[in-house]
């Protein structure tokens, strides 16, 4: 989980610069959009880092569309 | 003269298209168009002519009405809002699935070609890093890096092809009779499923000038790419038949490894990479403009420059999750992802020019 550890970090150093050109040009939706990515990331990487199946796209598709 | 500073001509794209679309067909097609069309796998980019003519003809009918608009805007207001909105979303996610399967591509391309010992982790924070940096900019440095890069990448595709091609069997290639019409048109899904991220790169079309030369560059464009593919097909398959072809991973690198000038210079396959390389960082960083573009329109966004980096961060993890190992891209590439470009790039665009005609909009 080290490695999923460094990426929440870096998503919060581009939080603290983005996040705050975002509010001092007063645009809302960017910052709708921004936190969308941001949640994404941490759900999507906590499924990669702790080896959940499903959390590769590939696997998910191949079962679904080749395998079935 | 361009019609504004942050604009790009039809020609400046058409060099990004031709660059972005050489990695994957180098990786994909000769396996693919071997797997369907055996000796005769070489004739099919031949068919691909077809549908990528189609849309180049569907873009030019739309580009003489909206001259200005991105192409979400045009889906829009042809398909309604909420479908074009929701076509328009599909794109995005398309998109965003396409640049993880390229950087995944990428760095399994280095890791398993020349630098097998060094975990492919440090290969997208390398390459993704160096794209951040580049994206600071705006599309014009990117459109005038590919109008310098696409030469050299070109030469240096047709010296490896030249040399390749005095080592042709004829036996492998021919014969051909009309029993192979079918598998000709199966094989050729896998170079059409490429050459239609030609429309993709019309999401950018809000910042493209000179529209009217589109019809006659784009067909002179995807000319110059299908007689490519074929003399590139004739020189791999001819080089070690089909059957071979089918089951190599990357055959263009392990026919270029068999080439020899002279008996002297031999392990010319770092070229090969070297051009790989320069190719997927173009063909990345115009999938994530692309992308941000879309998004854009979408959303009805101001400024995309404060999402760039957190783009990359989730390209970053998409890159990480998209497979487990290369076995498991290949077939996701080969299965999925080649009937997802077909919709995306021939029959989304063909019911938005039948809409657009029905609704007299065109």
């Amino acid at each position: 989980l080290i490695h999923y550890l460094v990426i929440v970090l870096i998503l919060i150093a581009i939080s603290i610069i983005d996040v705050k050109a975002i509010i001092q040009k007063q645009l809302k939706k960017e910052l709708y959009l921004f936190s969308s990515f941001a949640i994404f990331i941490i759900i999507y990487g906590y499924l990669y880092f702790t080896n959940s199946y499903y959390a590769s796209i590939s696997s998910l598709f191949n079962e679904i569309v080749v395998h079935k | 003269m361009l019609a504004k500073i942050n604009q790009i001509s039809v020609r400046q794209l058409l060099c990004i298209y031709i660059i972005i679309v050489l990695s994957p067909l180098i990786r994909l097609v000769p396996s693919y168009a071997a797997e369907y069309g055996k000796q005769a796998a070489w004739l099919s980019p031949l068919v691909s002519l077809l549908p990528t003519l189609i849309v180049i003809y569907i873009l030019d009918s739309i580009f003489k009405r909206y001259k200005t608009e991105s192409m979400a805007q045009i889906f829009e207001d042809i398909m309604s809002k909420p479908v074009g909105m929701f076509i328009v979303f599909l794109y995005f996610l398309w998109s965003t699935v396409l640049t993880a399967l390229y950087m995944r591509y990428d760095v399994e391309r280095l890791t398993g070609s020349i630098y097998p010992n060094i975990n492919f982790i440090f290969f997208i924070i390398f390459t993704l890093s160096q794209i951040a940096y580049a994206l600071r900019t705006d599309l014009t440095v990117i459109a005038r890096m590919s109008e310098v890069i696409m030469p050299i990448i070109f030469i240096l595709f047709g010296f490896l092809v030249l040399l390749l091609l005095p080592m042709i069997r004829h036996d492998t290639i021919l014969p051909i009779s009309y029993t192979d019409i079918i598998p000709i048109i199966k094989a050729s899904r896998g170079s059409s499923g490429i050459y239609l991220y030609y429309f993709l790169l019309f999401f950018l079309s809000d910042k493209l000038s000179h529209k009217q030369k589109l019809k006659k560059q784009s067909i002179l464009t995807i000319i110059i790419l299908v007689v490519s593919t074929t003399i590139m097909l004739i020189a791999i398959i001819g080089l070690m038949g089909s059957s071979v072809v089918r089951r190599t991973p990357i055959p263009f690198l392990v026919a270029v490894k068999q080439i020899s000038i002279i008996n002297t210079i031999q392990n010319i396959e770092s070229v090969a990479v070297a051009m790989w390389i320069l190719a997927d960082f173009i063909l990345i960083a115009a999938l994530i403009i692309v992308s941000l573009n879309i998004a854009k329109t979408l959303f009805n966004l101001k400024d995309i420059k404060p999402l760039q980096n957190i783009y990359i961060l989730l390209i970053y993890i998409l890159t990480l999750g998209i497979a487990n190992n290369k076995l498991e891209l290949e077939t996701f590439s080969q299965y999925i992802m080649i009937p997802i470009n077909l919709i995306f790039g021939l029959l989304i665009p063909m019911v938005l020019f039948a809409t657009g005609k029905i609704r007299k909009k065109i």
